[in-house]
């Protein structure tokens, strides 16, 4: 059939060539036309469903990446020797360039003064009260305590008691209390005389710009915005510097990047295969075929993406070149079987080629299926990617077998031949050890392999400005600032809905926390607020709490009628028809914590900044809200950590049997399978072991790229094995030598980007492929020849690593005298077992699925009481009666169905067997005590492989009498619980 | 000529009764800065404008310039306010309880204490930047709050120096409800020690 089909291409080559060059054209013309559909958004990278991917679209939702911090530093703002004039004059130019910036295009409002209109703060919150505190407050009202603290006020020399008259009973606190929050937590560090953003030191001030990008804005747009800025303050204060730090500059230098680094990479790329194929292949022109046709038909692919897809990750254009590389291999060896005639290979071309197309569509379709395998991580720009990979690959594995044997003229000899590599006995041995040290220490390096999921890892923004954005930071905030949650929502009304419903969630509770709703509710709650205090009961109350405080008053020698006027505003408020509109004062705050645009609402939330165990419980509970993201590095990392694992998982599940299934045709025995894996785990080993050494650090990209390498490595396997088993060696090992050094110079080529996507990326690929290729080419015939051909023998050897390496410990063992050890596990037991409650998050996973609650557990050693909280704070289970006959068992329905069926009705037992000491000695039943001194390390029951379920405890805090974190596997039910102590 | 006879001495006149600036009001207040401690007994009179009510208070302050303040007051409540640039601590007989707040937490306690200190010791300097200070006669300056905080309580605050501007004879605040505070201070004392117990809360 491939015969008949290679025949019928020859006879019809003419057809070929031109529909080739048809679709080269049309692709041309369809990837400049849609040349706007491709961008570099880093929202590419993140996964549809994860909690990394919905922070960050969140903030990107929130416009929070698009607005401008604006800082202008003068002379004439140095404060020490302005008068109230120059103070006024420096206002109004603040306030001027805020104007006039808010007319520039793009720019939705410029902010210098932010307490404008606000006249009587106090009169403010005093008329919100109805509205915004639930008339509870006055069943806690006392006038005695009222008048004495008047007493005291007015002792106090030179103190305004207004408010004590207006506000007897403190009403007005608990908000003050919020404001006081809000500038805590804030942590501007500013002097904010008159509301405008000024530095203590008087020589800087701050400007708050808006912008109202109806797309997102690429280079270009940023650009002209930052210049229109520039201009507008030079216009108003001359003398002024500038310094503008947005995310906005992250997304102009990563698109600079980016160009600017698809160019040298080409550029790079181009000239380095151009010299190779120079010196290989001495003045035959056919040749230059061999990158072109890969280059056709990463053009042809282009094309159809930028038609198919709405939005292209730009960076898959930036990683084509590799990729390109990649396919140049199949050229090569396509060439190397047909451009010789038979006196080279004893065979004609065709022949040549047919023996050729199996191991060459097997490493294509490997390679291919690792790439489509990528798409399965959810994440855009891998999607892409993946595809793109794919359909490049197959496209030129159809284009190198049929049109590359049309176009290439036939030679007497090769114009390069590599000599066979048959090595000796010693030197085979020589490389063998060699590979098996280096592979051994590699095993020991790899724990210490270190990871950064961080953004910035990601991020191709220059030095200078992350460190100006650090100066900047330092500049205007304090230590002590805290964190920023971001909520977006529809409408206002949903985003201080939720802000409310923030604000219980018992996770967050944990920290202060600053929300728009804190001060103005939302409406349902307010008109809640308004019928409670409009009822007869509180309105009786009130006027009751009037009589009581005159009479105080005449008590105290002072007017009856001296809090009257508070009393007075109060009814004026309930009786009046007319809603009170939100005041000046909260409205100063809500406006910049409260952005409305078009279709949706952003809301920002203050948090105290949380220490890294809370980000993680947080990170977890955010997993519910999808249009909640926390604004912080580590929050950031831990959410891409959590998502990336099951992710990765899932790849690698599916690779196995991928791999197998498309390696079938020619596992004719297991050494086969042994010899196409061994060049690609050598690889992931010993290159992993390096990066450990080096202390090279994991991202998010680095993780990938290793996926795409895995499907690359197994060619270099097939070969491995095609090589092992053909009579020509010379040609194939010569193709394998130039395919690896194509492919090392054209992912090579990628190290020369400044961006750490296609840095890491081209390092990966580039160490991988030299790693794989010197493996198959010199490690795998040195261990066919000291094993005599049987490489399953070194498989044992490998297994016993593996299990070495599972072995290695920091902690060095001691012995402890029996009577010791009993002592101090009965002193242990005392203080485990003791009936003292503990908190815990208690993270429950079902195969890929996972269910964060709050839990709440008392425990005497034989019976537990337990209450599970959901993070929305509903109550979904709870265990109470402390004789297991009496017990009471509650779960709500909100637990979701396939929870109740698979997890909560062995929960009980499962926190039994974590908490609860067993009194009677089980069969199987072990418990493992360690350390100094002596605690519970690990209990279990049953072996392995019937194990019922395993606990392993961690980090025994001996002040708390409790575990920081307890692991729990229950093996019938597969299910897992990750207990961490709540602080 | 007559007409410019009459013109001059009006000039003259006018000359001779000129308010001083800002500036000289501030070199004659220069000797106060040196007095290192002030004790002095204070009257409080608050006038309620609306119930057209007066509550007085009496007491002594005392201070250690530039580092603590004690405002005792004996009448009609017992209670006593220091006031540091770290804190502000309140006793009073009734609850005989003490109730500290540290200016780490609220940072106005340090700008109450610091406008305390500037207007004890005649210094304007601080002053001009939070007030817009007006000479009304030649012993009194007028201060109009330029501050949002400050404005948010106070139209004015007008300052009672001696006549040989050695001491402060009276402080007048005037709430913007039209409601007034007037301090007034005898038995001045320059330089004199402060008996510990001063410091001392029960």
């Amino acid at each position: 059939m491939p015969t008949r089909l290679l025949i019928a291409i020859l006879r019809h080559r003419r057809i070929l060539w031109m529909t080739t060059a048809l679709a080269i054209a049309a692709m041309l013309l369809a990837t400049l036309l849609c040349r706007q559909r491709f961008n570099h958004d880093l929202a590419f990278f993140f996964p549809t469903h994860s909690i990394s991917g919905n922070m960050y679209r969140t903030l990107q939702k929130s416009r929070l990446t698009q607005a401008i911090p604006l800082e202008i530093s003068c002379v004439p703002l140095a404060k020490n020797n302005r008068s109230a004039k120059a103070l006024r004059t420096e206002q109004e130019a603040l306030d001027t360039i805020a104007q006039k910036l808010s007319t520039l295009h793009n720019i939705a409002s410029a902010t210098a003064c932010f307490s404008q209109g606000i006249t009587a703060p106090i009169d403010d919150i005093l008329a919100s009260i109805p509205y915004t505190t639930s008339p509870t407050v006055l069943d806690t009202a006392d006038p005695a305590a009222a008048v004495a603290n008047l007493r005291k006020a007015m002792a106090l020399p030179g103190t305004p008691i207004d408010m004590f008259r207006m506000d007897p009973f403190g009403f007005r606190l608990p908000l003050l209390e919020r404001l006081q929050q809000f500038q805590a937590l804030s942590g501007l560090a500013v002097d904010a005389t008159d509301g405008y953003l000024i530095s203590p030191d008087g020589s800087r001030a701050l400007i708050l710009v808006n912008t109202d990008f109806a797309r997102p804005p690429n280079g270009g747009d940023i650009r002209t915005l930052f210049t229109s800025i520039e201009r507008t303050v030079a216009d108003i204060l001359p003398e002024a510097k500038t310094t503008i730090v947005s995310p906005l500059q992250h997304n102009l230098e990563n698109e600079m990047a980016v160009r600017r680094d698809i160019l040298a990479v080409s550029l790079t790329s181009f000239i380095a295969l151009l010299l190779l194929f120079f010196l290989v292949y001495k003045g035959a022109w056919d040749a230059v075929l061999i990158p072109l046709i890969p280059l056709a038909a990463t053009i042809i692919v282009t094309g159809v993406l930028a038609i198919c897809f709405q939005s292209l990750c730009m960076f898959i254009i930036g990683i084509g070149g590799g990729i390109a590389g990649l396919a140049v291999d199949q050229g090569i060896h396509v060439y190397g079987a047909c451009a010789y005639g038979p006196q080279t290979h004893g065979s004609s071309p065709a022949q040549n080629l047919l023996r050729l197309l199996m191991p060459l569509s097997l490493s294509v379709i490997t390679s291919a299926a690792v790439f489509l395998l990528v798409t399965f991580t959810g994440i855009t720009a891998y999607i892409q990617l993946g595809i793109f990979s794919a359909a490049t690959l197959l496209l030129n594995l159809f284009l190198s077998v049929t049109l590359l044997p049309t176009l290439l003229k036939r030679r007497p000899k090769p114009l390069l031949s590599l000599a066979d590599f048959q090595p000796t006995p010693s030197l085979s041995l020589i490389i063998s050890a060699i590979w098996l040290l280096l592979v051994i220490a590699a095993i020991a390096l790899l724990p210490k392999l270190k990871t950064d999921f961080s953004i910035r890892a990601m991020d191709g923004t220059s030095a200078e400005t992350l460190a100006a954005e650090e100066a900047f930071q330092q500049r205007w905030l304090n230590p002590e600032a805290g964190a920023m949650l971001v909520l977006t929502a529809d409408s206002t009304e949903n985003a201080l809905k939720q802000c409310e419903q923030l604000a219980d969630n018992p996770i967050l509770k944990q920290a202060p926390l600053f929300h728009p709703a804190a001060l103005w509710p939302s409406a349902s709650t307010r008109q809640r607020h308004l019928n409670a205090w409009r009822t007869p009961e509180a309105r009786e109350r009130i006027r009751q709490l009037q009589l009581q405080l005159q009479a105080e008053c005449a008590k105290a020698a002072l007017p009856p009628r001296f809090f009257d006027k508070g009393f007075d505003r109060l009814n004026a408020t309930l009786d009046s028809s007319k809603e009170l509109q939100e005041p000046p004062t909260f409205q100063a705050i809500s406006r910049h914590l409260l952005r409305h645009y078009d279709s949706s609402t952003t809301a920002i939330l203050l948090t105290g900044a949380p220490k890294i165990a809370q980000t993680a419980d947080i990170v977890q509970s955010l997993q519910a809200m999808p249009n909640v993201a926390l604004v912080t590095s580590e929050a950031f990392q831990q959410a891409a950590a959590a998502d990336i694992r099951p992710r990765l998982n899932r790849i690698l599940l599916l690779l196995v049997p991928v791999l197998l299934l498309a390696l079938f045709p020619v596992l004719k025995h297991p050494q086969h399978l042994l010899i196409i894996v061994l060049p690609g785990v050598t690889a992931l080993l010993v290159g992993g072991g390096f990066a450990a050494w080096l202390g090279y650090k994991l991202t998010l990209v680095s993780l990938f790229s290793l996926v795409m390498l895995t499907g690359l490595v197994l060619d270099y396997g097939i070969f491995a094995l095609h090589i092992a088993q053909s009579r020509q060696r010379t040609s194939v090992q010569t193709s394998l030598v130039l395919s690896a050094a194509t492919t090392i110079l054209t992912t090579g080529a990628l190290l020369a980007s400044k961006h750490p996507v296609m840095f890491h990326t081209g390092l990966v690929l580039s160490i991988g492929i030299l790693l794989t290729a010197l493996t198959a080419l010199f490690v795998v015939p040195s261990l066919l020849r000291c094993t005599k051909g049987r490489l399953l023998r070194i498989l044992p050897l490998l297994l016993l690593l593996a299990c070495a390496s599972g072995c290695m410990t920091n902690l060095t063992p001691q012995s402890l005298p029996q009577t010791l050890s009993d002592d101090e596990i009965i002193q242990f037991n005392r203080k485990f077992y003791a009936p003292t409650p503990h908190i815990y998050t208690m993270k429950t996973s079902y195969l890929w699925m996972d269910f964060t609650m709050l839990l709440a557990i008392r425990t005497d050693g034989r019976t537990i009481q337990a209450v599970g909280t959901a993070t929305n704070g509903i109550t979904l289970f709870s265990v109470t009666g402390t004789d297991p006959s009496e017990r009471k068992c509650f779960f709500s329905d909100a637990i979701p169905p396939i929870a109740k069926r698979k997890f909560f009705p062995s929960l009980v037992y499962d926190l039994e067997r974590i908490f609860a000491n067993p009194l009677e000695s089980l069969p199987h039943y072990s418990l493992i005590y360690g350390g100094n001194p002596c605690r519970l390390l690990e209990k279990k029951h049953g072996r392995f492989p019937l194990r019922n379920y395993q606990v392993v405890y961690y980090n025994w805090n001996d002040s708390t009498h409790s575990y920081d974190t307890i692991l729990y596997r229950n093996f019938n039910t597969h299910t897992t619980l990750t207990l961490k102590r709540k602080q | 000529m007559p007409a410019l006879i009459v013109t001059l001495l009006f000039m003259l006149a006018l000359h001779a009764t000129a308010l001083p600036t800002v500036e000289e009001f501030a070199a004659r207040l220069k000797p106060m800065a040196q007095n290192t401690t002030i004790q002095a007994e204070y009257t409080q009179t608050r006038h309620f404008k609306e119930l057209d009510f007066n509550a007085v208070t009496t007491g002594a302050m005392a201070q250690e310039q530039g580092k603590r303040l004690a405002w005792t007051t004996t009448t009609p409540l017992k209670s006593i306010c220091i006031f540091t640039e770290d804190s502000f601590q309140f006793w009073d007989e009734e609850s005989k309880r003490t109730t500290t707040i540290k200016a780490s937490r609220f940072p106005w306690i340090k700008m109450i204490f610091q406008l305390q200190t500037n207007w004890m010791n005649g210094d304007l300097a601080p002053l001009q930047k939070l007030f817009q200070l007006e000479i009304t006669d030649d012993v009194t300056l007028c201060m109009t709050p330029l501050d949002q905080a400050t404005k948010l309580f106070f139209s004015t605050i007008t300052i009672t120096f001696s006549e040989d501007f050695t001491t402060v004879r009276k402080v007048l605040f005037t709430e913007k409800t039209g409601d007034t505070i007037e301090l007034v201070f005898k038995n001045t004392q320059y330089n004199a020690p402060i008996p510990p117990q001063t410091w001392r809360l029960p």
